[in-house]
């Protein structure tokens, strides 16, 4: 019997270091092309509202050169609108508010998807209902039209912009959440939490939430892009914070000059294009990167 | 034992499987050969990542997209087949070599009816065996499940899979994979996922067939219990090579290589393990559980209802092992998960140490939690991915209150006890080996220090050899420790091996109570006789 005994309690080496983390993630992400091209113009837009109080220091409402500049004049490589504004200096500008709105709108979004997700899918029964309910309430009218009403009840500002932005997107994320939280509660890892004595809070936080982590992620830079677009039609409509330039005002106010000046309109329009092209493409490698035993079978 | 390739329906020429390139091993099967006549049944066995089921996958022209034959040849009855074009490959399987699958509960179509899915078989190959007529079809349908044993043919036809059990599904398999009467049959741990006695009933039923139409089977297994039962010749495999060939009896009594030896070594004994002597002191009492299941039913419709707990009253004494034993669907589990609370039972008392826990409330339960703990069937299944092997071990101690480092501590002398480097505590559970994980999730339920241990199924996911050690460490720890502990475990010869007292459970009941000599050796229940009678390799 002791012989069988030591050697039950003899070491066996585990297997040598495998995968590592970081770096690996990096390769599996660089393997799609596009996402590394969304990558480079994401970055790029993210320099460029960076540095857009530096490149132009003037406030973009001001008017700096003759009205209707054709693009590649001296000094205005975008042209100016209307009132002699400079095109580019508004993109720049522009660029500030679309990101920082399509990030806040998409974290507040994800804080109210994940809680609600995660209570319904761990607690089931009634309150899963009473959650889902809701969560399809919010989901049978349809996000923009919400969206304006939403801003045009507490009036057109940055703060109220993101929330009505957040409070459209969010029943995704607990659809999303609440299903990956369901399968996860009965896996054996937490019914041996439970068994250990843990709480159902720790539970959710330290055993169940971090499975959910990589959908939530590339789910996350989607609804980014989508935010963008949500913010550029609200502004479109005149419904944009009156203080701030932004993407969609620029293609509000040059919709009715678009035959004058083309320009007015489509450098924006290209701008959201590409930044929400971008995001896309981020979001699909992430994907690749996270799951990277879908991504194979391609 | 000369190969006769005279005979041979089925030859097997140092065939070598490459796999992708990356991966830990270049190649799946390394210059096997191996030799196959009509009516005779060859075992290939092999633990998991033996390369067993790529070389069936490679002689049904089956083998998934990166991995391909490297070298050697496959001929069925002449024909090389590695040579011939999909089509024709196509028109061979089927009708000259059929295979039959592990998984009844996924082989099968759940939207197709059984007698559609075996006239499928039929219909891909009408020209040569004129089948024609639809009727004609159903006539050849209905002999064939007739001839499988199952029940009722003429209703069975139009049912769907899901109403059908494991061993049912397993027999359509089999019909369908018969119904061209091939020369080869390949059997892919067919009897892995079914119950004991289920599994016997289906290896008779596969030597009849064979007898009846000459079949050459080849079955790949990993249990030498399958073996014993059914085998006329004997392949062993590891890291994909064929260590050693030969009949069955010379296999299994005078194993040659050292690999074979320490596999057949390995296998559980029916040998029941001399009694011990115990205390009078109970640990556990579980008096008068029940749990209901309600299966199907929604929302206009009642559903039916499963008892899987139907008072299965029994008693544990401190240092005893009790052996829960039963097939799928007996509630051993349910139990398990019932004296945990982590199932709700409708009524009934667990008293632990004198309390009673169904009386206690989920904070007056958790000091109860330190002192009973549980390991889990599937340990790939039961430890966190995203989570370090140290926090996984020191969870339970931190959530009851002990400081950091003195869990950091406890943690490498567990990591140590389980026989695991102390300095693995920052790797994660994907770096390790079934059999590792096993043991981290064994230490995970030793970090609490408890006074008893529910296994359910510990073992039963690991291969052979490795199960022996986790079972030698479980063993071992439960004498250092003085532990007392439920096993729960479908494989008798396991319980016989390290259970004080048996229980034998089903439906929900326990139908037999006692040591593990008289309840294995001289059985009183007709159900436990017919368990024991089915254990594979048993009459040898």
């Amino acid at each position: 019997m002791s012989d069988t005994v030591d050697a039950a309690l003899r070491a066996d080496a585990p297997p040598a270091a495998p995968l590592g983390g970081l770096r690996d993630f990096v390769r599996r992400y660089a393997r799609n092309r596009g996402a590394v091209a969304g990558a480079v113009v994401l970055f790029g837009v993210l320099v460029l509202a960076a540095t857009a109080p530096l490149l132009y220091p003037a406030s973009p409402w001001q008017m700096t050169g003759a009205p209707f500049l054709h693009p590649f004049s001296p000094g205005f490589p975008l042209g100016t609108d209307s009132l002699g504004r400079d095109i580019a200096a508004g993109i720049a500008h522009g660029a500030r508010v679309s990101l920082l709105v399509g990030s806040v709108s998409t974290v507040v979004a994800i804080v109210i998807g994940v809680t609600l997700g995660a209570v319904a899918g761990y607690h089931g029964g009634v309150i899963d209902d009473a959650i889902m309910r809701f969560t399809e309430f919010f989901q049978t009218i349809p996000g923009f039209v919400l969206a304006v009403v939403l801003v045009a009840i507490f009036h057109p500002t940055i703060t109220s912009i993101v929330i009505a932005i957040g409070i459209v997107s969010w029943p995704s994320v607990t659809r999303l959440v609440r299903g990956q939280v369901l399968s996860l509660r009965s896996r054996e890892f937490v019914v041996a939490s439970v068994a250990l004595g843990a709480g159902t809070l720790r539970i959710i936080f330290t055993e169940i939430l971090p499975n959910t982590l990589s959908p939530i992620i590339v789910l996350a830079s989607l609804m980014v892009a989508s935010a963008i677009l949500l913010e550029s039609a609200l502004s479109f409509l005149g419904l944009g914070d009156p203080n701030l330039m932004s993407w969609g005002y620029m293609i509000g106010a040059g919709r009715s000059l678009l035959r004058l000046a083309w320009w007015m309109a489509v450098f924006p329009g290209v701008a959201i294009l590409l930044t929400v092209l971008a995001l896309n493409l981020v979001g699909e490698g992430l994907n690749d990167a996270l799951n990277p035993r879908l991504a194979r079978r391609r | 034992m000369t190969p006769d390739p005279g005979h041979a329906v089925l030859e097997v020429d140092d065939l070598t499987i490459a796999l992708p390139a990356g991966g830990d091993r270049t190649h799946a099967v390394e210059r096997a050969s191996l030799v196959l006549r009509p009516r005779e049944t060859l075992c290939v066995v092999g633990e998991s990542g033996s390369g067993k089921s790529m070389l069936a996958l490679a002689l049904m022209g089956l083998l998934p997209k990166g991995v391909t034959v490297a070298g050697g040849a496959v001929r069925l009855e002449g024909i090389d087949i590695l040579k011939l074009r999909a089509e024709a490959m196509r028109d061979l399987r089927g009708r000259r070599i059929a295979m039959i699958f592990q998984e009844p509960m996924t082989a099968l179509n759940p939207i197709m009816t059984v007698g559609r899915q075996i006239a499928e078989v039929l219909e891909s190959h009408r020209d040569e065996h004129g089948v024609g007529t639809g009727a004609e079809r159903r006539r050849r349908v209905l002999t064939l499940l007739d001839s499988v044993g199952l029940p009722d043919p003429d209703q069975l036809i139009d049912s769907y899979p899901f109403r059908l059990s494991g061993g049912q599904r397993q027999r359509v398999m089999i019909a369908a994979a018969l119904a061209l009467e091939p020369a080869v049959l390949i059997g892919d741990e067919p009897t892995t996922a079914l119950d004991v006695t289920t599994q016997m009933q289906i290896l008779l039923l596969i030597k009849r067939l064979q007898a009846e139409r000459d079949t050459g089977v080849l079955l790949i297994t990993h249990d030498f219990g399958v073996v014993a039962e059914v085998a006329d010749r004997v392949a062993v495999m590891q890291h994909g090579r064929i260590v050693e060939t030969g009949p069955v009896d010379q296999i299994l009594a005078r194993p040659a290589h050292p690999y074979t030896k320490s596999l057949i070594a390995a296998v559980p004994k029916l040998a029941p393990r001399a009694a011990r002597p115990l205390g009078e002191a109970i640990v556990l009492e579980a008096a008068g559980l029940t749990k209901t299941y309600r299966r199907g039913g929604r929302l206009f419709s009642r559903g039916s209802l499963v008892k899987a707990l139907d008072r299965p009253d029994f008693r544990l004494r401190r240092g005893e092992t009790l052996g829960v034993v039963g097939e799928s669907g007996s509630g051993k589990s349910t139990l398990a998960r019932c004296l945990l609370r982590l199932l709700e039972p409708e009524e009934g008392a667990i008293r632990f140490a004198g309390t009673d826990l169904m009386a206690l409330g989920s904070r007056a339960l958790k000091p109860f939690r330190k002192r009973v703990q549980m390991v889990f069937q599937d340990p790939f299944a039961s430890l966190n991915p995203r989570r370090r092997i140290g926090d996984i071990i020191a969870a339970g101690p931190r959530l009851h209150g002990t400081p950091k480092h003195e869990a950091r501590a406890r943690t490498r002398e567990l990591l140590a006890l389980v026989g695991l480097d102390p300095a693995v505590t920052d790797r994660f559970p994907h770096e390790f080996s079934g059999g590792q994980r096993q043991r981290i999730a064994i230490a995970r339920a030793l970090a609490l220090e408890p006074e008893l241990l529910i296994a359910d199924e510990p073992v039963s996911a690991l291969d052979v050899s490795v199960q022996a050690q986790v079972l030698a460490l479980l063993d071992a720890l439960r004498q250092r420790l003085g532990l007392s502990m439920v096993f729960i475990t479908h494989d008798l010869r396991i319980a016989g091996q390290i259970c004080d007292t048996i229980a034998v459970m089903r439906h929900g009941r326990i139908v037999e109570y006692g040591p593990p000599d008289q309840v294995l050796m001289t059985p009183q229940n007709a159900y436990t006789q017919e368990l024991v009678a089915s254990i594979p390799g048993g009459r040898r």
